[in-house]
């Protein structure tokens, strides 16, 4: 099929070019208003982040995460922070315990005591 | 971590690679707005002519202008152009599948109603004949029948006309826009400009 303009048709689309170009010097007050006020919004939104970079920062996050948790589990046990065990908290906790406590150095004459004796 | 390393060791590099890079984006931001400054009326009218609405139209362009900088801003300027009008008659095609749902459903339920008397477009035309001149007039009443014109015919010759007459895209950038082949596109354009004549050229003003 034949796709070429003829002379004709080439003014008619000249034509209808200038017109379509007078159409917009033509918009109302109105009309230029909202879109000055589209364009400012659109320029506010920014650039969005690629679904790309949200996987790399996530997949950074994980592996930082995964790091720290490998460290610390890889330090020797004798590092690791000294945490309570449950017979010190249950001591710390019982005022019964606490004064059993302040009387070690007691006791501990009393074994020595025993052994001696 | 290695960066906030570097910054502390060299603060004034790493300050003035910040400045330089808020100096990009702020070029960047305005170069923006001087390229949608310069296409959303024309996006407008090519929005309007597709859907006959004004605030149809507006959202369809806002929604473009949102997508090319969300999405493209940090292209390359030369590619803004071509990219808009992609995202723009991607929107437009998206929102005649959606009035062809639409309308299809208003005829069912309407289907015993009187068939709607079609607007006279010269009707549309505001009586301001005491205070435009004759050229005036006339030129508003063409631009009425050409609005309507295009409006009658089917959405990817109207896309051709507007991105080949008026927009004046090669062949190749209104294929890439209209997301067609080129063969595609001049067919388009061809049967667009025929069946315009043909509508027009008997009472065109």
């Amino acid at each position: 099929m034949n796709t070429e303009l003829n002379k004709d048709d080439e003014r008619f689309a000249a034509r209808a070019k200038r017109l379509l170009d007078h159409s917009v010097e033509e918009l109302d007050a109105t009309i230029t208003r909202r879109l000055q006020h589209a364009r400012v919004q659109a320029l506010d939104a920014g650039p969005a982040r690629s679904r790309s970079a949200i996987w790399v920062s996530g997949l950074a996050m994980a592996t930082v995460g995964a790091l720290s948790l490998s460290m610390w589990l890889m330090q020797p046990v004798h590092e690791r922070p000294h945490t309570p065990a449950l017979d010190d908290i249950e001591l710390i906790t019982s005022a019964e315990n606490v004064d059993l406590a302040e009387d070690f150095e007691f006791y501990h004459w009393l074994a020595d005591a025993d052994t001696t004796g | 971590m290695s960066a906030t390393v570097f910054e502390l060791s060299l603060p004034h590099v790493s300050s003035g690679l910040r400045l330089r890079g808020r100096a990009a984006t702020l070029d960047r931001n305005q170069a923006l707005d001087r390229f949608l400054a310069g296409v959303e009326r024309r996006a407008f009218r090519m929005a309007q002519v597709a859907t006959g609405d004004a605030d149809e139209a507006m959202d369809l362009v806002q929604d473009a202008m949102l997508k090319l900088v969300q999405r493209y801003g940090a292209r390359d300027e030369a590619e803004w152009g071509p990219l808009f009008h992609t995202i723009l008659q991607s929107r437009i095609r998206d929102w005649y599948r959606r009035a062809k749902v639409r309308n299809r459903w208003r005829a069912w339920f309407s289907r015993h109603e009187d068939e709607t008397e079609q607007d006279d477009p010269l009707e549309s035309v505001a009586d301001t004949s005491n205070l435009l001149s004759d050229e005036q007039l006339a030129q508003k009443r063409a631009m009425a029948a050409l609005d309507q014109a295009l409006r009658t015919l089917p959405l990817r010759q109207q896309q051709a006309f507007v991105l080949r007459a008026w927009e004046e895209l090669d062949v190749e950038q209104t294929a890439a826009a209209m997301g067609c082949s080129e063969g595609s596109v001049k067919t388009h354009y061809f049967r667009a400009v025929r069946a315009l004549r043909q509508l027009l050229g008997a009472h065109w003003p």
